[in-house]
């Protein structure tokens, strides 16, 4: 139903023309317009010598125009451009006249430098300067052990730390620019030799399709280029963990770096791997396979408890277990709401708090959830407006909709809660079930790049349940995820993999 | 799609009244218990034990009320009753059904009748006969720490796991609707403030005709079914009693001729633990088979003496016609059960004692 328009749309994109084309600047046109800016500085150092150097303050680096360039140009002022451009320690300097060019580049933080004011030709010299943010540790997927890294917002020092862990040459770096405004440098990452190289194509053409003005942060492109964007399913995992992504790059998985966003998108991507933190490799096999089941227990948890203490209290009356009948009629007697509308307030004020503290400042955060959590909760059952068993039912499937490592996932499961109470109200059990069967039927249906969001599960390969609901030990995952397709799917031999090289007397 | 969209429309607009009736649990009374009395001029009294809380939501104390009411049919009743009340009723939680003795021997086929057609009225709750009337029984207080319909409940229960045979509504439509077989069900009688169970209701069909004493229950269990609890007393010498508890008993069913001259042997076989056994010496080999052998005689004596007495009776409750039905082709009830009472019954017991707790 949707991918038909979707279609549609990209085609109508691809007719137009591009925008660029529009009207060909003039250099002295060019040069007026960036006049009229405060921080666009033009001058002329001596009358002795004839360049005339050009650029932003605010996109400069100070002690490179001082130290490694005026010093030169004062030196060589009896030279050409084009000698001088030898003679300047700064690679990458361009020789050109093309108005278009050098506007994005004294955009993007180059000098310009005239032989004569007002004439076209000339060089660029890279002198972009970045401000740094110190390396920090992850928060969103904080692990106990291993690597403290993540991602910061410099484009440069995220692909180093990617690099970093992966130091070969088939390391590949692709870099697209979209954003009419913002002009982000978007890059993909993939190992040569190992991706399947139509996932980096469609990755690729799905980027430069994207028609925005600006793109401030990786979700942005991770909204964009999904295979279904109607869908509240995240179809690709956002990470801020430099080495899950070296790992998935390995798998064979395609990861996109944007410039100014401190995460990283790596795909294609299944339902199972939004359930399976990256500590899980960090621990031993057994510890990590339990506490994937108890996450992926604790997301039906959270999705279906509420939904079925509605549909139970409201419909099916029989089926509560005899010991639990007295407690529940009499947490549920002299409440003055339905089942649903109790349900409908809990759920709303857990949603509140959450939102409160995501929104307020970390210390302050803190005490809502304490204030909020306690201090309301008690009052409310005190004051008879909820009953505590659905207090305690709420509270437990708000915790245990965190244990998703991925943010995204956890939020599409805080939403997703709430047509199935609907449901729950409209037909009970029965709605349950209807609602399921329409999530269920709308995940078999979702892919992640063109490959199914179901996978190993549906379509079932059996070579990657070694790693998707359990994890099994390294020397037993030597095949990579047939998921991805890879070109090489051989990660080690695996019968050298199982061997034992203990040294024996 | 466009067809698929339209699908989708209509079903909404035409199916938003096709809800399920809600029935929110607070909204409405479960009914823990129905206990049903002979009431004068064709009528019955059924009265019906309903729990109830109090003390808002924190402190809730839960209790039961009973309300009861006469009339011709169960459906009326329940109708009458629902006059009095401040919430309709619900049968969804009925857990036990109570007979009064004297509406029992009268026949229950149309109490049952109404039961059975209603779905929701579980089939795994229990039917239970009550010596004296069901209403005095419901509205009494029992210090048992339990109200009385999940008292009544689990009494009978743990009851079952041990030495009374199981029967449940399910077993009782079974033999109570099947050919070959009559139903039977707990006797409940009223003692020192306590609800006990007096024994096993015999039926004819419908009419309750006899019973069995609780201490006897045991034999009839081994007769009718496999189970691996319960314990009986026997007689051992002239003073000394000793008690079998049960590990395991496996009842084996031999029935020859079912067409022409039937004849018919029972095998049962007991592996269980004496415990209790007054002095004797468990560590000798000797003593053991001596007190194998005096159970072995005396169950084989009960069990034909309680055979006999179901024959005599023309009652059924073992489901002897029904065993040898699916033993034989071409069965005949009508013949089986002119020859029923006169059938000869062997009894076979094979006892072996593994266990005399800690001795050495």
């Amino acid at each position: 139903m949707f991918g038909k328009r979707r279609q549609k749309k990209q085609d109508r994109s691809q007719n137009q023309s591009p925008r660029q084309t529009k009207t060909r600047l003039t250099f002295e046109q060019l040069m007026e317009k960036c006049g009229a800016s405060k921080d666009f500085v033009s001058f002329t150092k001596s009358d002795k010598h004839p360049f005339t150097i050009s650029y932003y303050k605010s996109m400069v680096n100070p002690d490179l125009v001082h130290k490694d360039l005026i010093p030169y140009l004062t030196r060589y002022s009896s030279l050409s451009l084009k000698e001088l451009s030898r003679e300047i320690p700064v690679e990458n300097i361009e020789h050109t006249s093309d108005v278009q060019t050098i506007m994005d580049s004294l955009l993007t933080g180059s000098v310009i430098v005239q032989s004569r004011p007002g004439k076209s030709d000339c060089l660029l010299i890279p002198a972009a300067t970045t401000e740094k943010r110190q390396i920090s540790v992850p928060e969103t997927e904080f692990s106990v052990v291993g690597p403290k890294e993540a991602f910061t917002e410099t484009l440069e020092v995220n692909i180093n730390m990617v690099r970093k862990r992966l130091p070969i040459p088939e390391l590949h770096v692709k870099e697209v620019t979209v954003g009419k405004l913002s002009k982000t440098r978007v890059v993909i990452l993939y190992i040569d030799g190992i991706v399947n190289m139509e996932n980096v194509n469609t990755l690729k053409q799905r980027i430069s399709a994207i028609e925005y003005d600006h793109i401030l942060d990786s979700s942005y492109i991770l909204q964009m280029i999904s295979d279904n964007q109607y869908s509240p399913f995240p179809q690709l995992i956002n990470t801020e963990r430099p080495d899950r992504v070296a790992a998935v790059l390995s798998e064979g998985k395609v990861a996109v770096l944007v410039d100014g966003s401190p995460s990283a998108l790596t795909g294609p991507t299944t339902l199972v791997e939004f359930f399976s933190a990256f500590e899980d490799y960090f621990l031993s096999w057994h510890i990590a396979s339990v506490f994937r089941m108890i996450r992926l227990f604790s997301v039906l948890f959270s999705v279906l408890s509420t939904p079925l203490y509605v549909a139970v209290l409201t419909f099916h009356y029989e089926m509560i277990p005899t010991d639990l009948l007295g407690t529940l009629i009499a947490s549920r007697s002299g409440i003055p709401f339905p089942p649903i509308v109790e349900a409908i307030i809990l759920e709303l004020a857990i949603e509140l708090l959450r939102e409160a503290g995501a929104r307020l400042p970390s210390k302050v955060g803190q005490t809502i959830g304490i204030v909020g959590g306690i201090c309301i909760g008690t009052a409310a059952v005190q004051a008879g407006l909820t009953s505590n068993v659905l207090l305690i039912i709420v509270a437990l499937a708000a915790l245990a909709s965190f244990t998703t490592p991925v943010y995204q996932m956890s939020n599409t499961i805080r939403l997703i809660r709430f047509p199935f109470l609907i449901f729950a109200q409209f037909w009970g059990l029965l709605g349950v079930a209807i609602c399921s069967a329409f999530v269920l039927g709308h995940m078999l249906r979702l892919t992640s790049l063109g490959r199914p969001f179901l996978a190993p599960l549906f379509p079932l390969r059996m070579t990657d349940l070694k790693d998707a609901l359990f994890r099994l030990p390294f020397n037993r995952q030597s095949l990579r995820p047939l998921q991805m397709r890879p070109e090489d799917p051989v990660r080690f031999n695996s019968q050298r993999g199982l061997q034992k090289n203990d040294i024996e007397e | 799609m466009p067809k698929a969209k339209l699908m989708m429309a209509a079903i909404l607009l035409f199916l938003v009244g096709c809800t399920p009736q809600k029935q929110v649990l607070e909204d409405i009374q479960l009914v823990g218990v129905v206990g049903y009395d002979d009431a004068s001029g064709n009528k019955i009294q059924a009265t019906v034990s309903v729990p109830t809380t109090e003390g808002g939501s924190e402190q809730a104390v839960l209790s039961s009320t009973t309300y009861s009411a006469r009339s011709h049919t169960s459906r009326n009743i329940r109708q009458i009753l629902q006059a009095e009340t401040p919430k309709p009723f619900a049968s969804g939680r009925v857990s036990v059904i109570i007979f009064n003795e004297e509406l029992a021997s009268r026949g229950i086929t149309k109490i049952i009748d109404s039961l059975q057609r209603d779905p929701s009225v579980g089939r795994n709750i229990y039917l239970a006969v009550a010596k004296g009337s069901t209403k005095d029984m419901l509205s009494k207080e029992y210090p048992v720490g339990e109200i009385v319909p999940a008292y009544l409940k689990r009494m009978i229960e743990q009851n079952m796991e041990l030495t009374f045979p199981r029967a449940n509504f399910h077993h009782f439509n079974y033999s109570y609707y099947g050919k070959g077989s009559d139903p039977f069900m707990p006797l409940l009688e009223e003692k020192h403030g306590h609800i006990r169970i007096a024994g096993v209701a015999l039926f004819d069909h419908s009419k309750y005709v006899d019973h069995i004493s609780f201490e006897d229950s045991f034999i009839f269990k081994l007769l009718y079914q496999n189970f691996r609890q319960g314990s009986h007393e026997y007689k051992l010498g002239k003073e000394n009693y000793l008690t079998l508890e049960n590990l395991s008993s496996h009842v084996n069913y031999d029935i020859y001729n079912a067409n022409t001259n039937p004849k018919i042997n029972i095998t049962i076989r007991v592996t269980g633990k004496v415990n209790d056994a007054a002095g004797t010496p468990l560590y000798q080999e000797k003593k053991i088979k001596m007190i194998e052998k005096t159970i072995q005689k005396q169950t084989e004596q009960d069990a034909e003496k309680m055979v006999d007495r179901l024959q005599k009776k023309g009652i059924d409750p073992l489901g002897l016609g029904d065993r040898a039905r699916s033993r034989a082709r071409r069965f005949d009830f009508k013949e089986w059960n002119q020859k029923y009472p006169d059938i000869p019954v062997h009894v076979k017991a094979k006892i072996k004692v593994t266990q005399g707790g800690i001795v050495e």
